[in-house]
């Protein structure tokens, strides 16, 4: 009796977690975040463009790297990749419009993330962050307000939003942030403060910052600040209180890597990425400050717990809060998954990708393959250049899973020129955040015979036993 | 065809010792920077070396290569000891051996041992230009003497003046053979900051075509300047010198059907035009090499383009470069010459090691460098010096500052050695070749395979821990997030 009375009057947990996840809040945040998101992306494609990247990562590459399960994914020829990013740079202004946003978000966000499927070595944790964005938007109903299709649609308008997509976008940042840091979490980092040691000392000729970088203080500082700055800035921004002072440092840090490395539009997407923890009226605020006018905020329903209803409508909501708690489980469990397998990831990378290890290591090597016809016992060396651009050896040889695909078209394009089967060796001396040169591949072991997979590959050697060395700046 | 032309050419081994015999006779003198370049030659001072020629900067190293003659490569060793390549057996230094096959070289003992300040990376940068301008230099002398050489030999296509050439291009040769090395800022390929693509137009090895040269000694496309300049770098540059000063036979080096062999023009010039054209050919080449050699220089001249400004002012205000260390990386580029041209080029696809060799994996030996001269190991042992001189210092005994310093300076001392003991190993492994390097490619591969080793073990430093440890950036590097 008093679990029915409980059951009639107080609503049961669901019910309150739909309730509060279906309360509605100004829709301007989502709006501010697509208009946004559309014109950083339409000037990332404009980057590609400008800059020669097409021909180079897509067009000119003879051999492209793929990822597991989609080895079907094939580029395509030179002028249609060319009108592709036209293409997609024309869906990412839509986006920022609101013009047919549905078609043109979903678009894009197929089309980016076809771009990246395209060859394992472009990859990137920024542009793996924008194709999950992209299709979070293209599921949002980020049109309703200050859109076009708002403007020539009106039955579409809304000022409201539940609240739901804040905190799905809000969970899915946090994720990238609290990885990020905790991929710092180790030895190299924080005790050796390697592999940015290494790098600032490459910077000490800039001015103003350079002479600091010169301090034998400066590397350990930054890796501790950029450890602390990645696990914490999400809780720091989600609370009202801290979250100026979070957006500053995230405004500073941002700005500061930016300056320090080449590593393109990942500083403006996640400062646009970290907008998602203000509130969600900040763009009417932000505005009417501008112009000097009050804002002119919405006001939602007062929010009640609705009883359940017992509807279809019902099993909609229940089908997808499912579909949204299984995708976050699954950004929880992907940066997760290197916990399978043993030794650094940092060295085997299996579970390297997808997992926000964003600059926590700096792999070079020297790489050569070995092939020999097991019936006549003639042998080649191989060099990856044969095969590969310069982009595409650099990534291939600090990653055994690519070194592995390659060693496979050597063994395929080997076997159709001497007509019999060959054997595939490869010499792939690594170094490690500035370490001495080690096999990263068992020289051994016959990469013709070895098969990809999920396990843990055993034909990788052992990460180096020693700690880095110690970089005095210059 | 190619082997047919070969086959046409095993007289020059023979003939190649005359000229050496030659080249050790006019192989008189070192150099200094800024030094009487002319007083080196002979006879009437030669009038393409400019009396204007851009001084060294302050501080000059010496010049390098002063002794190329006597220098492995020159002719010397090869005409006089049939067992070597030009060796002279000093074999190999130790970590800080200094200059391994170079022999002695008076120009450097003389100009002293230059200073090892404290290191910084402007410091780094100035020394290597300026030894880089050193090399330039030097060349432009060589090539203005072999443009002398050859307009005697122009004149009076005969025997003495054929020898003389000869001579004046092995010392040319190797002189750029050092220079080569140095191949950034004007020297470099677009897009790389101030390129002006000056290296290719010198000598564009691997790119060279044979048969493109004679189809343009019968059309007479070298007696036309402009033309000429434009024409395809493949049949210009040093490789079309050596092919037209060291090949003299009948046969040509194009298909049967090519129009030169289709039409009859070929077979229409008779011995003594042939030889007039390839003379005068040739002089059009070796002018063009030196307005290409003079023009490299202008571009780091103060009075020129004073590229040597851009590049040691790195990262500030006016330069090319926006940090000091992309112009770091840009000599680390040059450093990459050891694995790219001479690990991979010179000595992987000549071996068939490489796959790019059509035979491999028996050998490519008509992919060797130097096919008519034969002096291949020689010119590996000057990109050898050149490199120990970037990576160690560019004065007597290999002092100055030089990547070696760096490396100690960020406490990467053991590297640093291991580096050098490397690069000694890799000249000690064509010192010890036991004759040209030619005939070893078929007849003695293993001898061969030991130096691709020995280079190998320098260039894996060089592409894992060294870059690494300094921050280099391998050549063409992209942006990233990742690493």
């Amino acid at each position: 009796m008093t679990e029915l009375h409980a059951d009639t009057h107080r609503p049961s947990l669901r019910a309150r977690l739909y309730a509060r996840l279906l309360a509605r809040e100004d829709i301007a945040w989502l709006c501010a975040l697509r208009v946004l998101f559309g014109l950083m992306m339409a000037a990332s494609m404009l980057r590609f463009i400008a800059y020669g990247w097409i021909d180079e990562f897509f067009v000119r590459p003879a051999f492209h790297f793929k990822y597991w399960g989609f080895a079907w994914v094939q580029a395509l020829p030179g002028p249609q990749m060319h009108a592709l990013f036209w293409v997609l740079a024309a869906l990412a202004l839509c986006v920022a419009l609101g013009l047919c946003f549905r078609l043109a978000a979903a678009g894009f966000a197929i089309g980016f993330t076809y771009l990246q499927l395209i060859d394992v070595t472009t990859y990137l944790n920024h542009y793996y962050l924008a194709s999950l964005l992209a299709f979070l938007l293209a599921l949002s109903p980020a049109h309703r307000s200050f859109s076009l299709d708002a403007w020539l649609r009106p039955r579409l308008r809304s000022q409201l939003v539940p609240a739901a997509y804040h905190h799905l976008f809000r969970f899915q940042v946090g994720v990238v942030y609290t990885f990020a840091g905790l991929a710092k979490a180790q030895s190299d980092w924080l005790l050796h403060a390697q592999p940015l040691r290494t790098w600032l000392g490459a910077r000490t000729g800039l001015p103003v910052l350079g002479p600091l970088f010169a301090q034998e203080w400066a590397a350990p500082l930054m890796s501790w600040g950029g450890f602390l700055f990645d696990t914490s800035i999400a809780w720091l921004l989600l609370y009202r209180s801290t979250r100026a002072f979070a957006f500053v440092l995230v405004l500073g840090f941002h700005g500061m890597t930016g300056l320090l490395f080449p590593i393109g539009m990942f500083p403006v997407i996640m400062i646009v990425a970290a907008l998602v923890f203000f509130s969600p009226s900040w763009p009417r605020v932000l505005l009417a400050r501008v112009l000097g006018r009050n804002a002119n905020v919405p006001t939602p329903p007062v929010a009640r717990p609705e009883p359940w209803p017992r509807t279809p409508r019902r099993r909609a909501h229940d089908l997808v809060f499912g579909a949204a708690l299984v995708y976050c489980a699954l950004q929880l469990v992907l940066p997760l998954r290197h916990l399978a397998y043993p030794g650094s990831v940092l060295w085997h990378e299996q579970g390297m990708r997808l997992s926000w290890r964003v600059m926590v290591r700096e792999k070079n090597a020297a790489l050569t393959f070995f092939v020999r016809d097991r019936r006549s016992g003639k042998s080649w060396q191989v060099a990856p250049r044969r095969y590969l651009t310069r982009l595409q050896e650099r990534e291939m040889s600090g990653q055994p899973d690519l070194i592995l695909q390659l060693a496979h078209h050597v063994r395929d394009e080997f076997a159709r020129r001497t007509g019999g089967p060959v054997e595939v060796r490869v010499e792939a001396l690594v170094s490690l955040n500035s370490r001495s040169p080690r096999h990263l591949i068992d020289p051994t072991v016959d990469l013709a015979q070895v098969h990809d997979g999920v396990a843990r590959a055993r034909w990788i050697a052992s990460p180096p036993p020693e700690p880095p060395p110690h970089i005095e700046p210059i | 065809m190619t082997s047919a032309l070969i086959a046409a050419d095993r007289g020059v081994p023979r003939r190649a010792a005359a000229w050496l015999a030659a080249a050790a006779r006019t192989a008189c003198c070192g150099l200094a920077l800024g030094g009487p370049l002319a007083s080196c030659h002979e006879g009437p001072r030669d009038e393409n070396v400019r009396p204007n020629m851009p001084a060294a900067p302050t501080g000059m190293t010496p010049l390098p290569g002063a002794s190329d003659a006597a220098q492995p490569g020159a002719p010397t060793d090869a005409g006089a000891s049939p067992g070597r390549d030009g060796g002279n057996g000093q074999g190999g230094a130790g970590p800080q051996g200094g200059e391994s096959g170079g022999g002695v070289d008076p120009g450097i003992a003389d100009a002293g041992v230059l200073p090892t300040p404290t290191f910084t990376k402007r410091r780094l940068l100035e020394a290597a230009a300026q030894c880089a301008v050193g090399h330039y230099q030097d060349f432009e002398a060589k090539a203005a003497a072999l443009v002398t050489a050859l307009e005697a030999l122009a004149e009076a296509p005969q025997a003495a003046e054929r020898t003389s050439a000869r001579a004046a291009f092995a010392e040319a040769m190797a002189s750029w053979q050092r220079a080569e090395l140095f191949r950034f800022g004007p020297a470099a390929r677009a897009p790389n900051p101030g390129a002006l693509e000056l290296r290719d137009q010198i000598y564009a090895f691997p790119l060279r075509n044979a048969c493109l040269v004679d189809r343009q000694l019968v059309s007479g496309l070298y007696e036309d300047g402009n033309a000429f300049a434009a024409s395809a770098i493949s049949a210009r540059g040093l490789s079309a010198l050596e092919y037209l000063l060291f090949y003299e036979g009948d046969a040509n080096a194009c298909a049967p059907s090519i129009d030169i062999n289709a039409n009859g023009t070929w077979a229409a010039l008779d011995g003594e035009e042939r030889a007039q054209r390839r003379a005068d050919y040739a002089l059009a080449a070796a002018r063009d090499v030196l307005a290409r050699a003079r023009s490299l220089v202008d571009a780091w001249a103060e009075t020129g383009g004073n590229f040597m400004e851009q590049f040691v002012q790195a990262g500030e205000s006016g330069s090319v470069y926006p940090l000091d260390q992309a112009a770091l990386n840009a000599l680390n580029d040059a450093l990459f010459y050891v694995e790219n041209e001479v690990k991979d080029f010179k000595l992987g696809v000549p071996l068939g090691i490489s796959v790019d060799c059509v035979n491999a994996p028996s050998a490519c030996p008509d992919q060797t460098e130097s096919r008519y001269v034969q002096a291949s190991a020689d010119h590996l042992r000057q990109n050898l010096l050149a490199a120990r001189r970037l990576f160690q210092g560019c004065g007597a005994g290999n002092s100055g500052i030089g990547f070696d310093d760096w490396l100690e300076a960020v406490g990467a001392s053991a590297l640093s050695e291991d580096m050098l003991a490397a690069l000694s190993g890799a000249q000690a492994a064509v010192d010890d070749l036991p004759a040209p390097l030619e005939p070893l490619i078929v007849s003695a591969p293993a001898e061969v395979q030991a130096v691709h080793a020995a280079v190998k073990r320098f260039t894996d430093l060089l592409k894992t821990t060294f870059v690494s440890v300094l921050d280099l950036e391998l050549p063409q590097a992209a942006e990233g997030d990742n690493d």
